[in-house]
Formats: structure tokens, sequence, C-alpha cells
């Protein structure tokens, strides 16, 4: 992931590249230099994305990536402000409620009867755990009375298709290496051992879940629906992790990817939670970030691509090109480098070496160096990723990243939890 | 050293040198002093500059805490002047990091630089709050009402037109009156409490509004234009209402996420700046108190060191004063007591005990004429007693003889003898004439004491010579030889002294020394690394060494014959 080359060259405008034969309906669009606007954040709006999608579209692509809430607040209030928004699915809620974005025809998506049963249903397999929270499927169709159900229908309300299941990471330098699904616990983020060197990442809608995953894995308190809090279990979680806070246990929490790298580089952290990305750049850098597979699951997240409510006529022909375009395969060839699944992700394997394929998705030890999306080596010969193949992980969710009706109850609570 | 010190340097010099060296070391423990302090000085400086630092950077904590606090109020009471405040404190904070930045060092630069960043997003995002908040103050008191009046004039405009004709129709109108008031009630109570419920409840109030004015559209005496109006004020009431809620939780977020973890990374970057700075003034202060042990320590023994060296030194410059000052006193002592073999310090240089010296030295040699004088004076005394003696004794000779004779010759003169008694005169006048020589040998010894000392170098070669020459006929009357060696010295003496003693020597030995084969004088010379020795030789009888003193007497006369006076060794020996 080239940020700062991104963030230099985002604003300009490519030159329009030859359209690719695979998307015939963009060529008037790409006559009349339309320009797609793509709000979003840094995880997926990265400049060889954008470079390879005007290479391929033919039109003018910008991308505008910000942090979590500020384009959250953009998608969830400016809506001509946008063509497409790229978040997460704790975020569909509150665009939906916005009524900010419109709903996605499945007729016109070329490869929906590719995704993955884990968006359309909920699991990946029979067997797997449903998981807590707002996962995707229940969000994803819009009903006919225009709330959003698991009920199938033509509408969705966001297109699938980067996710990942998270967890925390730590510095196996430092502590011993737990075994997957068996030690390796969200209980270690409470832990004494490391106290004063844990972090955790900024944002109610995923920290507060790790924060309830370590409370419940310690045996501290239990949730009736770890996925959408009662106020009497926000208050309780919250008095033991500001008491905790209070002693010292947390060093703090991160904003952003590089700042939880710069945490664990610098040795201020051993233990935090983490994205993929940081993981793979810690291991790029030498230090031995093993991302854990706790025994109580992961905490997954699952992308989401939003077609604005202004988005109409040619834009929205340039928007639907969009998003068939990252089902296409090699955008999830890409962003499979950095850790990340896409929700067809057979369509991407012939863009993907056959070792990177058994190391990303398969679980099993990388045959040869493979680099990341940043063009560096991020794993060695023999790495095994870490909670092994897409199935397994998948088949493994506690809790998916959710706005919770006490949503607005828990940010002075985050707040004191910050600050204490 | 104190000899080297007495040897090459002056007095005066060891006196402006101890004074000089007493300077130097007093000046030099002033420079160590100075030096030392002035590092302390610097060092306490540097700790009171920290402690500054550490004051203000602890600072940032309780500004961040009230920024956020100034923060708050406005976000939940709408407060401008708390809005206010929170820029007043971040231009504060700003100014005070700007005056540490100009004088801090690179290690915590970073940690300033972070500080500093942290600082800036926090405004940042509170700047945005305040638009977020203001564009939320704005759909809540003038969209969302506008939408709300709207909706409810055109209901009541419509259950006015009915005028209770259709009672169906009518509470259909006043079902949605009082959906738009439960809207609205949810709305408020959701700003007021921030409770999400309401938001929902809020929506499906208005989605059971829309249901309504379904149910009246499809009926065929609905006015469909008026209808439409009032669902395109609901769609709007509903959309400045959601609006309104997402700028909320915006804010809310920025306010409780964002913007608190800029304070608490702002606050933990000042502390650990604080910590980096406390450590740095800790580090110091210890240094400092190493510094003042070790300063005093070093002073301590470079005092006592300089102060051994400058006792050693005074010890040293006083022992070469005092020395030869000791040694001359003795010395002076033992003169003024009149000694004359006192032995004068050995000081070559021409200070001014070297001028003491060299008066000792005079003093010495006046005390050694003195002593001379003395001796001379014994001598001379020793010889008076000895001569009024023998004076009176061989002075009496004559005279009793003379007296002798003449009582004789009285009684011869008496008993008419008169040619025996005038054959008698002869004895008398002998004596007489005896007595008369001895005066004149007085008169000459005494003359011989008074005569002209002046020396000079005399060739005794040359000057025996000449003697020789001028006692020829004299030797050849009394067929005597004189032999001189032909080796004499020269001599540093009194000319007619020196010729005095040979002529006495000469007399004595034709007195005392002829004999039938007639007499003999030789005159020979013998030296030594200091003196020359001259001595006599002739055939005469010969002195018993029991003698050799006495003959040096006045008048003293070894034998009768010839009765000669014998002043003539003793006049030798004066010479």
């Amino acid at each position: 992931m080239n940020r700062r080359s991104f963030l230099k060259k985002s604003s300009q405008v490519g030159a329009a590249a030859l359209a690719a034969t695979a998307f015939p309906r963009i060529l008037s669009a790409r006559n009349r230099k339309l320009t797609l606007r793509i709000v979003g954040t840094h995880v997926t709006l990265q400049e060889k994305i954008r470079q390879q999608a005007e290479k391929d579209l033919g039109i003018n692509i910008e991308f505008y990536p910000g942090g979590s809430a500020e384009v959250l607040l953009k998608a969830s209030t400016d809506p001509d402000s946008f063509d497409l928004y790229e978040q997460w699915s704790n975020s569909i809620k509150i665009l939906w409620q916005a009524r900010t974005i419109q709903n996605i025809d499945i007729n016109r998506l070329i490869y929906w009867n590719e995704i993955s049963s884990l968006t359309k249903t909920g699991r990946i397999t029979e067997q797997a755990k449903l998981g807590f929270g707002d996962a995707p499927y229940k969000l994803l169709y819009v009903q006919p009375d225009d709330k959003l159900g698991s009920t199938k229908s033509d509408k969705i309300s966001f297109l699938p298709y980067v996710h990942n299941a998270d967890s925390f990471g730590y510095n196996a330098d430092i502590i011993e290496q737990g075994i997957p699904y068996t030690t390796e616990s969200w209980g270690w983020l409470l832990d004494k051992r490391f106290h004063g060197k844990v972090a955790v990442i900024n944002a109610p809608t995923i920290g507060l879940f790790d924060l309830a995953l370590a409370v419940q894995a310690r045996g501290e308190m239990t949730f009736q629906d770890i996925g959408n809090m009662t106020r009497e279990e926000v208050d309780q979680l919250f008095e033991i992790v500001i008491a905790k806070k209070r002693q010292g246990h947390f060093r703090g929490v991160w904003s952003s990817v590089a700042q939880s790298v710069e945490l664990m580089s610098s040795d201020d952290v051993v233990l935090q939670s983490m994205f993929s990305p940081g993981v793979s750049t810690l291991n790029g850098m030498g230090i031995p970030c093993v991302y854990a597979a706790p025994k109580e699951g992961y905490r997954a997240w699952h992308g989401v691509m939003c077609l604005s409510r202004s988005c109409t006529g040619k834009r929205l022909d340039a928007a639907y090109a969009f998003m068939n375009w990252w089902l296409s395969g090699w955008p999830g060839a890409f962003i499979a480098r950095q850790g990340y699944y896409i929700s067809n992700p057979l369509r991407s394997r012939p863009f993907m070496s056959e070792a990177e394929w058994d190391y990303w998705y398969e679980g099993k030890p990388a045959t040869e160096f493979l680099k990341g999306t940043d063009g560096r080596v991020s794993v060695q010969p023999g790495n095994i990723r870490s909670g092994g193949s897409y199935i397994q992980r998948f088949e493994n969710i506690a809790v998916w990243n959710t706005v919770m009706d006490t949503y607005e109850y828990t940010l002075p609570k985050w707040s004191e939890f910050v600050l204490a | 050293m104190i000899s080297l010190l007495i040897r090459k340097v002056s007095l005066k010099k060891r006196i402006y040198s101890g004074y000089i060296v007493t300077g130097i070391v007093a000046f030099v423990i002033a420079l160590l002093s100075y030096g030392s302090l002035s590092t302390l000085v610097g060092d306490f400086h540097s700790v009171v500059t920290f402690s500054r630092y550490v004051e203000e950077i602890m600072s940032f904590s309780a500004h961040m805490s009230e920024m956020q606090r100034q923060a708050l109020i406005y976000i939940y009471s709408g407060h401008n002047a708390a809005g206010d405040r929170v820029g007043e404190i971040y231009v504060g904070m700003l100014e005070g990091i700007g005056r540490i930045q100009s004088k801090e060092k690179s290690d915590t630069i970073d940690s300033i630089k972070e500080t500093e960043k942290y600082l800036h997003a926090y405004y940042n995002t509170f700047q945005e709050v305040r638009t977020q908040r203001k564009l939320q103050q704005r759909l809540v008191r003038r969209e969302f009402r506008k939408h709300a009046t709207k909706a409810q004039l055109l209901i009541e405009e419509r259950i006015a037109a009915l005028q209770g004709n259709d009672i169906d129709r009518t509470l259909q109108y006043y079902r949605m009156l009082n959906f738009l008031l439960q809207i609205e009630k949810n709305a408020y109570r959701y700003f007021d409490s921030l409770d999400g419920s309401f938001v929902h409840a809020a929506t499906e109030r208005i989605q059971e509004t829309r249901e309504v004015i379904d149910i009246l559209s499809k009926q065929p005496q609905g006015n469909q234009r008026r209808l439409a109006e009032i669902a395109s004020v609901l769609t709007c009431y509903e959309s400045s209402f959601l609006e309104a809620v997402q700028r909320t939780r915006g804010y809310l977020y920025l306010v409780n996420v964002v913007m608190s973890a800029q304070v608490y990374e702002t606050i933990y970057q000042a502390k650990r700046l604080s910590s980096m700075i406390a450590g740095r003034s800790e580090y110091i202060q210890e240094r400092m108190l190493e510094n003042i042990t070790t300063i005093f320590h070093f002073l301590l023994f470079s005092a006592i060191s300089l102060l051994l060296f400058i006792g050693f030194f005074s010890f040293f410059i006083s022992r070469s004063i005092t020395v030869p000052l000791n040694r001359l006193t003795q010395t002076f002592r033992r003169l003024a007591s009149g000694s004359s073999e006192a032995e004068i310090p050995e000081y070559v240089l021409r200070d001014e005990l070297g001028e003491l010296t060299i008066a000792a030295g005079s003093f010495k040699q006046r005390n050694i004429a003195l002593e001379e004088s003395r001796k001379e004076l014994k001598r001379s005394n020793e010889e008076l007693e000895q001569f009024v003696y023998t004076v009176s004794h061989d002075l009496k000779s004559p005279i009793v003889t003379s007296m002798g004779f003449i009582g004789i010759i009285r009684k011869l003169a008496s008993q008419g003898k008169y040619e025996q008694a005038v054959a008698k005169l002869d004895r008398v006048a002998s004596a007489n004439e005896r007595m008369s020589q001895l005066i004149r040998d007085l008169l000459e010894l005494s003359r011989v004491g008074r005569m002209d000392m002046a020396k000079k170098l005399l060739d005794l070669n040359k000057l025996l010579s000449n003697f020789a020459e001028s006692q020829t006929i004299r030797l050849r009357s009394s067929g005597f030889s004189l032999l001189i060696a032909s080796d004499l010295p020269v001599i540093y003496a009194n000319e007619s002294r020196t010729l005095q003693v040979f002529e006495n020597i000469l007399s004595n030995t034709l007195k005392y020394a002829h004999n039938e084969e007639g007499g003999m004088l030789e005159i020979h010379a013998a030296g030594d690394e200091d003196w020359w020795y001259i001595f006599c030789k002739d055939n005469g009888p010969g002195i018993p060494l029991e003698y050799h003193e006495k003959i040096f007497g006045l008048f003293y006369r070894l034998m009768q014959m010839p009765k000669e006076p014998a002043s003539g060794w003793l006049w030798s020996k004066r010479s």
C-alpha cells in the first residue's frame, strides 16, 4: 500500500486508458470524460487500484480517502459529494437510515452469482459460526418495506467485496507464541503481563468489541448479545476497562494502521488490536508480529461499496462498471496481497501465483518470497498465515463490526475510556 | 633546593618570587573556583530552564483537559464562548510549544513535533465539529422546524377544507398531525438524550405518515396535489431530521472518539516529553551534584596542594634567607667576640646577604689584624719584661763589676796603693764600656721595631751577592768564607730588614763559628707549595736543640765567650 504516493496523486485525474473490452458500456462515459468520485478509506482507495481501474475502464476516477468518521459523515450527509462509497458494513445502517445511498440492482452485477455464501447467508460453510452483530447478510438485501434484511431480493444495499477476520497482533519476540484457536485468546488484551503495553483501535464500533471479547474471555462479564449490548452491559464493560486504563494497563488507542505499526515498532506496545496490513508491514520490517487466531473467534468486518443516492445516469453506469471491475479478478488478487479476501475469490485466483493462493487463501506455508501490495517482501518462505485458510478463519467469527442501538451512548463512554 | 636558591637566586628575587608565587597560587585557586562555579551556574541554569519546560509541558495536560472540557461545553450547550476559549487555549499552547522548540535539543524535538501534530489535529477536528454543530443547529432550528411547520399547515389546511364532512379522511389527517407531533417529539428527545431509539421511533412515525398519505392518495376524492405536496414536505422534513441526526452523530464521534484520542496522545506525548526533559534535568542535577562533590574535592585538594606548595616554597625561601642569616649571625657573634678564626659562610651572590658576608669577611680581617696586634703586643710585653729583666740583669752586671772595682780602688786608694788602684780603673772602664754597648744595643733594638716595613719583591740572589761583596774586607780579615747558593728565590719582604738579618747572622757567625780552620757560612734556600725556607749553615759548635727557641731571647747568649750581646738572634727573628 503506497499511501504517500497515493495521497500525492489522488487528486490528479489520470489519463484515460484504452477501454477494456469487458466493459463496453463505459466507452461512452470515457468519451464524455466522465469522472467517478469515490469516497472511502485508505484500506481500498489505493493509487495502484485507481490507476488499474482507469486503465481497465477507460474513465477518470478520483479517490477521496479519509478517516472512517470523516468519510462516514460525508457519505451520510452529502450524497452529492460522491458516486460510490467504500467502507465497512457497520456503516450501512447509518447510511441507509440517512437515506444517502440507493439500492443496488443485482441484475447489473456481472459476478453476483460468484459471491460467496458468507455474505449472502452469513456462513461460509454449514458448520461455520454465524457471529454476533451486524453480519453482512442481515444488512444486504433491501426488503419490500425499504428496510434491510436477510431475505433475498433483487436489490441490495451494498456490493460485497473485500472482507477479513481481524484479531489482535502481538510481538513474538516478547510474548511467547501461542497456539491458534487453542491458547491465543482475546483475554490477552487484559493480561497483566502486558501491563502498559496494550493498545486498541480507536473506534467504538470495532474496538469496543475487542474489549468486550477480552472481558468475556477472562470471565469478568457476559453479554446477552455481544453484538448489540444493552446500556447496562455497556456501563459494566466500560467500568471494567476504564479501571484497567486508569491502572495504566493500556498505552492508548490507535487511529490508523500507520499508527498501529509505529506503536509496535517503537516498542511502546507489544499487543494490540490490528489490521492485516499493519501485521504485514511489521513483518516486512522484521518485527515478528503474530496475528492471533483467538479461540473465542475473530472480529470480522466486511467491506461495502455503496451507491450514492445522487448517482444517476451515466455516472450510475460508470459506478456499476467500477463495482463489476472490483469483482473481476485483478482487484481481488491485489487486495489479497495485503491479507484481505474478496467475495468471489475464484475469480481472482488466475491473477495470483499458486504460492500466493496457497498462502493467502489456503493457509499453506509460503513456498517462496511473497510481496505485499507495496512491492516489498512481506512473507518469507515457510511462513504460514495465522488462523489457517480462508474457510477456517471465517468459520470462527465471534462478532462482526457493528453499529449498535446504543451507539450514541457508547461514544461518551469511549471518550471516558480513551482519556482515562 | 635551599642551597640552590642561595647560590642562584638573590634575596630580593627570592622575596619577590615568594609574593609572586603566592599571588599566582591565589589566582589559580580563584580561577579554578571560577571555572568550577561557572560550570555549576551553567548546570543550575539548565535545571531551572528544564524545570520551566517541565512546568510548561505539564501545563499542556491541564490545557488539553481544559480544551476538551470547553469543547464538550460547546458541544452539549452550544456556548460560543466555550468554543472560542478552545481557540484561545490552542493559541497559548502553540506559543508554549514554540518557546520550547526554539531552545530544545534534537532528542526531544520529535516528541515536541508529535505533540504539536496532535494539537493541530485536535484543533482542526474541533473546527470541523463546530462546522458540523452549526449545520446541525441550522437543520434542527430552521430546516427541521420549517418543514415541520409547513407539513402541519398543509395538513391543517386540508382538515379545514374538509370542514368535518368526511370524518374518515379528517381522522386520517389528524393521525398525520399526531404523527408529525410524535416525529418532532422523538426528534427533540433524540437531540436531548442522544438515544438512538428515538431516531428509530421518529423514522417509524415518518413511515407511518407516508402510509397514511398512501391511503389518502388511493381514495378517489383525495386531493392528490396537496397530498403530493405534503409527501414532498415530509421527505424534506425527514431529510433534514436524518441529516441533523448524522451531523449530531458525526460531531459526537469527532468529539468523543477522534478528539479524545488526540487529547490523549497530546497529553501522552507531553508527558513523555516532560519525562524526557525531567530525565535530562535529573541527569544534570545528578551531574551537578557529582560536579559539586568533584569540585569540592578538587578545590580542597588544589587548595591543600597549593598551600602545601606555598608552605614548602615559603619554607625554602625563608630557609634560604634565614640559613645564611643565622650563619652570618653566628659568624658575627664570633667576630664580635674577637675571633679571627670565625668561618665566613660561603655566599657568592652580591645581594644584601652577600654584602653582609663581605662585611663579615672584613670584620674577620680586622679581627685577624687585631689578633696579630694583640699577639705582637703580648710578645712585645713579654720581650719588654724579658728586656727589663735582662737589661736590669745585664746592666746590673757591669755596674756591679764597676762598683766592685770602685770599692777595690777606694780600698786600694785608702791603703795608698794608687797604682794598683789606677790599674783597676781599666776594669771599671771596661765594665762601663760594656754597659754602654748594652745601651747602644737597646737603642738599636728599639729602632728595629720602628723600621719602615715597606715590602717589595726581592731577588735574594742579587741581594746576597751585593751583601757578600760589601762584606769582602771583613770576611777576608777574619779569614772567613761566605758561600751563597745560586738558586735563591725572589721573596716579598722589606729589603733593609732582610739585609739586617743576614748581617746579624754573619756577625754572630764571625763571633762564634770561627775556629782554627777558619770560619764558614753557607746560605741556601728550599721551598714547598706555600713557603720558601732560607737556611744558614756554619762550622761553629752548633746550638743544642733545647736552645733553639731561647736563643731568640733578648741578649741571650748560649756561652760566655765571646762575650758579645746576643740581640742579633732576637733581631733576626723579629725581622
